[in-house]
């Protein structure tokens, strides 16, 4: 059976008698198909394609994607709220990452991936006889938007959850990097002479001493660009040139080189930085000021430390640049700080909701005080068993140990009983309390334990068994009669 | 004779009525942490609480005690229901039936505390009457065959005690059926 709302393009779509699912997605794939199609299984799978490509697919019994989300953890009530377009009776959440911009777009998106791919996966070579297509109709969710709208500068800049793997969002996604660009595999920095095996650079920090081993008291001349993020620097060839001429305005070599388009596809992107502390910063790499940076330089003191990057957030230690023994740029970072301070979280509890919970704890520590003035159990060393010597296998009576496995069941031989009802802790701490001032005789009982199956010539293993416990019975018909008390009690309040 | 205490967990989204539910039975003034509202919460009601609420019922002439937690409806502070979750006999899920909105959080927390949780629970339906409707509501929001629904007015104290009642009867089914599995 048919029921095709298009014509001869999806017409290759549908079904002449069973065939495999994966056939009728190749046909789509090949079509270029956008829009729905409806294999009628039992229950019917929906798959939404955008240019032949399935972006999600679904059971006709499936709960909402909204609900899936929330069920796999990726995000929470809050952010479905949030992210929600409600109109009329269509709950959409096309707009979810716009919406809430602490929803974590990989994590959504991914979850949407594999529950479309297990299902396709599943449903693929399965023969499906009829198949229902329309084209142009995509999921009422508006999931298809996640798939084919451009990523914003939110979301690149979004927050990632703990759940998430390490965040590479800086390095794989930031469009048209430089070096990218740039006809060189990698990004260059050049000062216009070459350093030379007379000028010891080991270790030498990246400041107004670089380079030389003197106080540079010409214009600083390695400016790091702030496009160059941190991370990439270990990967990013430098070579470094020194004007040797002190004091002169630099020359048109002296500058950073950079590609020209690189400076216009840089101006004014946003772009984050991800601190050891796990800070993040925005910043704006603004290619004018790096070029005024330069030329304000010219007239600057010369002999103060020269700015590195300037995106340390406030209280943050800026990485200090070295250089290694081959000549590579590198930087360390200082040993991250924890402070003690109190987390943020916890700072912005509201002073009158830390009131009242201090309060009530007080309160409820009072009442439960007065609940348990029990008696306190006295301390009680048990003395150990008195070990005996185990005969040899060959010495062993076996109708002593099939005695011994009678009696003993439960635990087995040398073993301990298995745990009880009545050896739960509050079992215990119950039975504590009812023998009050007779503990001590329950100690004793506890340090001659009941030996089972110990032969006259003691060499049978010693096996402890419980007791039956009256108490543990007791206890409960004890529970069960102050829980009816409390019940009736209630009841006659009813009336 | 030793001295028994049963302890309930009243839980449940926002302005579902648990306060007033532990209200209803408490012989003590209840322990609240209520503040104020702010924001879209202040259309709901005037105070809220935010930490726990805490009653009482007792015996007289006995050891025998009754102890409430209630727990907070927000989200943000859904920290504390993991706090007072812990060695609770039964616990009381409290939903309002006529507040749909807060359904969804329900079904989420009831689900998420119906995994946590090895004690018998209890579906109270504020604002219901119907036993049809409130079941269909609470298996729809998650509840498991098994589970105890009650509908309720906890704006009527007797309805609360009601409540309480059917409570302490799952819990006294579940210890008994627990001692017949040991025998």
């Amino acid at each position: 059976m048919l029921h095709n709302t298009r014509t001869a393009d999806t017409a290759a779509l549908t079904v002449d008698g069973a065939q495999p699912v994966w056939m009728t997605l190749n046909e789509a794939r090949e079509r270029a198909f956008t829009g729905e199609l409806v294999f009628e299984a039992d229950p019917e799978v929906l798959a939404y394609l955008d240019v032949g490509i399935v972006y999600y697919a679904e059971r006709a019994t499936d709960v909402s994607l909204g609900r899936r989300l929330l069920d796999a953890g990726v995000i929470d009530i809050g952010q479905v709220e949030r992210g929600t377009v409600r109109v009329g009776g269509i709950e959409h959440l096309g707009r979810l990452f716009d919406r809430d911009p602490s929803v974590d777009r990989d994590a959504v998106v991914v979850l949407a991936e594999i529950l479309t791919h297990d299902l396709i996966a599943e449903l693929a070579n399965r023969a499906i006889t009829t198949v229902r297509v329309t084209a142009y109709r995509h999921h009422p969710s508006g999931v298809h938007r996640w798939f084919v709208a451009p990523l914003d500068a939110a979301a690149i800049s979004r927050p990632v959850s703990a759940a998430a793997q390490l965040d590479t969002t800086i390095v794989d996604e930031l469009p048209g990097l430089s070096f990218a660009d740039t006809d060189a595999d990698e990004f260059m920095i050049e000062w216009d002479d070459q350093i030379d095996e007379t000028h010891p650079l080991e270790g030498t920090p990246l400041n107004g001493t670089l380079l030389t081993g003197t106080p540079l008291t010409g214009p600083p001349v390695a400016v790091i660009d702030e496009q160059f993020d941190v991370a990439d620097v270990e990967a990013a060839q430098v070579i470094e040139t020194v004007d040797e001429t002190v004091g002169t305005e630099p020359e048109p070599g002296t500058e950073i080189y950079t590609d020209t388009d690189t400076d216009t596809d840089l101006a004014g992107f946003e772009f984050a930085v991800v601190w050891p502390d796990g800070s993040e910063e925005l910043a704006t790499s603004d290619t004018n000021d790096t070029v005024d940076a330069n030329h304000t330089a010219d007239t600057a003191d010369a002999s103060e430390p020269m700015p590195v990057v300037g995106l340390a957030p406030p209280g943050a230690v800026a990485p200090i640049f070295t250089q290694s023994d081959g000549g590579d740029l590198r930087f360390e970072l200082p040993p991250l700080t924890i402070s003690d301070d109190p987390e943020a979280a916890d700072a912005d509890v509201p002073d009158d909701v830390a009131v009242v919970v201090r309060r009530a704890i007080a309160a409820i520590e009072a009442a439960m005080a007065a609940t348990h003035e029990f008696a306190r159990r006295p301390e009680v060393i048990t003395p150990l068993p008195e070990i005996v010597e185990i005969a040899p296998i060959d010495q062993f009576d076996s109708t002593d140990a099939a005695d011994t496995a009678d009696t003993a069941s439960p635990a087995g031989l040398g073993g301990f009983a298995p745990p009880t009802m009545a050896t739960s802790a509050e079992v215990l701490y119950a039975q504590t309390v009812d023998d009050g001032p007779s503990v001590d005789a329950a100690a004793d009982a506890v340090a001659a334990p009941t030996l089972v199956g110990s032969p006259a010539g003691g060499v049978a293993p010693v096996v402890f068994v419980d007791e039956p416990v009256e108490a543990e019975h007791d206890g409960g018909i004890e529970r069960s009669s102050a829980l009816r008390r409390l019940i009736g009690s209630l009841r006659r309040k009813d009336h | 004779m030793s001295a028994q205490t049963f302890k309930i967990l009243v839980t449940g989204p926002f302005a579902a009525g648990k306060t007033s539910m532990i209200q209803s039975v408490s012989q003590t003034h209840v322990i609240s942490t209520d503040v104020v509202t702010s924001g879209d919460e202040s259309g709901v009601k005037s105070h809220t609480t935010v930490a726990m609420d805490f009653g009482t019922y007792c015996l007289h002439g006995d050891d025998t005690r009754l102890l409430l937690f209630g727990t907070p409806g927000q989200a943000r502070f859904r920290f504390m229901t993991n706090i007072l979750k812990g060695h609770v006999d039964v616990v009381a899920f409290v939903i309002d039936a006529e507040a749909t909105e807060t359904h969804a959080v329900a079904g989420v927390e009831l689900r998420a505390l119906a995994r946590d949780l090895r004690v018998p629970a209890v579906i109270a339906v504020n604002r219901c009457d119907d036993i049809t409707v409130a079941r269909r509501l609470a298996r729809s929001l998650g509840a498991l065959d098994g589970e105890a629904v009650v509908p309720c007015q906890l704006i009527d104290p007797d309805s609360g005690r009601e409540v309480v009642v059917e409570i302490l009867l799952t819990l006294l089914a579940s210890m008994e059926s627990t001692r017949a599995e040991v025998a």
